[in-house]
């Protein structure tokens, strides 16, 4: 759109620019030419008034050379007698005919000592007279005193006829561009206030999508820019409503589930054979904690605001010392690393707590007591690293393959840091530690 | 032991805490609805009412501030709903207690000892002394041989729970439903780690126990230190 756009001001503005200087580069070029002719003739005038006041032979000598150079028209004055000062190509065909009128006419030439010039038929000043001759133009004019007759002739060659047009074209062609060019900025300008917002607009719908529900649309620009922007933002914030109230459903469901739970619970205890009571009673408890962490997905963005963040060294140095006093009545070995600064991570300080007490959890559940254990956070440019490695005898095989593990009283543990470290936009993987034993690293995303 | 009065509509959860709580020694009295609950609240003087939430004719918070109107008896409120607020506002229209469900006969009969604790309403000695270790379960203060402990909660409840069966292995799993409410995740470790607290801030350790024994396999007990270490 923006290419198009810009193709469009461009093309337009050369139309305009197009249509505006041709015409006028036309006229240039004729002006510029009458204006030479016209200064042309003048300096003819002016020389033939010169001459009217009948100088001497050295001061036409030097009036006609600097004439000639300052002007850079080549003059020349001829005398009755055929004496030449200064050089012009001359026209045979236009001197003979100037010959003749001017020799046949003494009385239109009336000369005096007063400095009146000749006349030529229209009894004003000496009018020159453009001739064309080869390779540009003469302009001719006689001026008669009370002793000779003068022949003047200024030559303007066909190359100073448009001299200094040069520079108006260039003025023209600047111009030109100079328009073509404030079109193109315009049209930049212009392009960005549109495109931009709805290049953004666009990218939020992209955040949305994948399943950013905080992502809102600009609404700058103009009006129907902004428009789409709002009209998605109200988009956005209706998915956000129907979430909230499908979550808000199933959480309510999902407590009512209680009541009857809790007569199962109650019914189980009651049981006679406590065989029977324990294992009825531990299905109850996995039902159970099956509807809490329901109701507490469900609930998660209430609780927690739609980007739950918690400072990762806070949580895991805090997790680490609750552990401590059982490792160390267990005389484990404790190594832990973590770095100087907080370390923002996309996950609620309640989840990250949880996935590291399952962690270490599963550390203490499935090694013999005695076994060393290291816990290790870093920052990564993608967020955290947390590793909980044991000397133990590691994760069994199947575990490692499928990638997951149903180890532990609960078979939640792995589960719950699984779903802390996807829930940041992080991952789980499971590995063989230095010591071949149990490795897990939980890859967290920054908030 | 007690008078409880038990307001439940379901019919199902009435039947097993009736026979549960009458197997704990409470005389147990139940109804279904809330305007029967305020009659008998105020006829039979019950020790303490469990009430449940989401009765048939009235709101139960509706049945709480009634009675509140009208008594002072204990009340203990049974929930579906575990939110802050939620108890936050229960607690503030007058409920003693909560507990959230689906609970146990062992964890309600907990809360129930309890709230008859703080209330003042049962001849139970406040201060439980095994050995040298004495808890006042009114002000929650502990001390052991006259140097006081700080506990935290959980920690606390713990030693309680333990205490007030000194001297018999009390299982994990009793534990776990009594102080935790069998929260999700809960396990042993749960326990063995508040204990390894408890431990620490008694002054004695696993290898050299005073008065937490770990019993391998089966749980816990407390009892007074055999001699003087």
């Amino acid at each position: 759109m923006r290419r198009r756009i810009l193709l469009l001001v461009v093309g337009m503005t050369t139309l305009v620019v197009v249509a505006f200087a041709i015409p006028v580069g036309i006229l240039l070029h004729s002006a510029v030419a009458q204006r030479a002719e016209l200064a042309t003739r003048d300096q003819a005038r002016s020389v033939a008034i010169f001459l009217s006041g009948a100088p001497s032979t050295t001061a036409i000598k030097s009036y006609v050379t600097s004439v000639s150079a300052s002007t850079g028209r080549p003059t020349s004055v001829t005398l009755a007698d055929g004496t030449t000062y200064g050089t012009t190509p001359t026209d045979p065909r236009a001197a003979q005919f100037r010959q003749t009128p001017g020799g046949g006419l003494p009385t239109n030439f009336p000369g005096g000592g007063t400095g009146q010039t000749g006349g030529g038929p229209n009894g004003g000043a000496p009018d020159a007279t453009l001739h064309p001759v080869p390779g540009g133009q003469l302009a001719e004019t006689t001026v008669r005193t009370s002793t000779t007759i003068y022949f003047i002739r200024v030559y303007l060659s066909n190359g100073a006829l448009h001299a200094g047009e040069a520079k108006w074209w260039l003025l023209l062609v600047g111009g030109s561009l100079g328009l073509l060019l404030l079109g193109v900025v315009a049209a930049e300008l212009l392009t960005r206030r549109i495109v931009r917002p709805l290049l953004r607009t666009a990218e939020t719908a992209q955040q949305l999508a994948v399943g950013d529900t905080t992502a809102r649309a600009p609404t700058t620009g103009p009006h129907e820019v902004a428009e789409v922007g709002s009209a998605l933002n109200r988009l956005a914030d209706r998915i956000d409503e129907l979430i909230a109230e499908e979550r808000e459903t199933v959480a309510d469901l999902s407590h009512r589930l209680r009541t009857p739970l809790t007569a199962l619970r109650l019914d189980a205890e009651a049981l006679r054979d406590p065989d029977d009571a324990e294992r009825v009673g531990n299905h109850v408890s996995s039902l159970e904690r099956m509807l809490t962490a329901v109701i507490h997905a469900a609930r998660r963005p209430q609780r927690e605001g739609r980007m739950p963040a918690s400072d990762a060294t806070a949580v895991v140095g805090e997790r680490v010392a609750f552990w401590s006093a059982l490792a160390d009545e267990q005389e484990r070995a404790t190594e832990v690393e973590l770095p100087q600064s907080p370390l923002p991570v996309r996950a609620s300080a309640e989840d990250l707590a949880a996935a590291i007490d399952a962690l270490l959890e599963n550390v203490i559940a499935h090694t013999p007591e005695g076994t060393a254990f290291s816990v290790r956070l870093d920052a990564a440019d993608d967020g955290a690293v947390l590793e909980v490695a044991d000397a133990g005898p590691g994760l069994p095989g199947d575990a490692l393959v499928r990638g997951r593990s149903d180890r532990g009283s609960t078979g939640l543990g792995l589960d719950i840091a699984r779903r802390c470290a996807e829930g940041s936009g992080g991952s789980m993987t499971l590995g063989r530690s230095t010591t071949g034993g149990a490795l897990i690293t939980l890859h967290l995303h920054p908030a | 032991m007690a008078m409880v009065l038990l307001v439940e509509d379901d019919a199902a959860i009435r039947t097993a805490l009736t026979r549960a709580l009458r197997e704990l020694g409470h005389g147990v009295t139940s109804v279904s609805s809330g305007m029967p609950a305020l009659s008998a609240a105020v006829e039979q003087k019950p020790d303490v009412v469990l009430l449940d939430l989401g009765l048939p004719d009235i709101d139960g918070a509706d049945v709480l501030s009634m009675l509140r109107a009208v008594s002072d008896v204990p009340v203990i409120v049974a929930t579906a709903r575990d939110e802050e607020s939620e108890m936050v506002r229960l607690l503030e229209i007058g409920a003693d207690d909560y507990v959230i469900k689906p609970f146990t006969a062992v964890q309600l009969n907990a809360r129930i000892r309890a709230v008859l604790r703080r209330t003042g309403r049962t001849d139970e000695d406040p201060m439980i002394t095994v050995g040298g270790l004495k808890i006042d379960t009114r002000s929650y203060e502990v001390t052991v041989d006259g140097r006081p402990v700080e506990l935290a909660r959980k920690e606390f409840e713990l030693l309680l729970a333990l205490a007030r069966r000194a001297g018999g292995v009390v299982t994990k799993r009793d534990l776990l439903a009594e102080v935790w409410q069998l929260a999700w995740g809960g396990s042993d470790r749960t326990v063995d780690v508040h204990l390894s607290w408890l431990r620490r801030k008694l002054g004695e350790s696993a290898a050299n126990p005073r008065y937490l024994y770990s019993v391998r396999g089966v749980g816990v007990r407390l009892a007074a230190p055999t001699e003087p270490s």
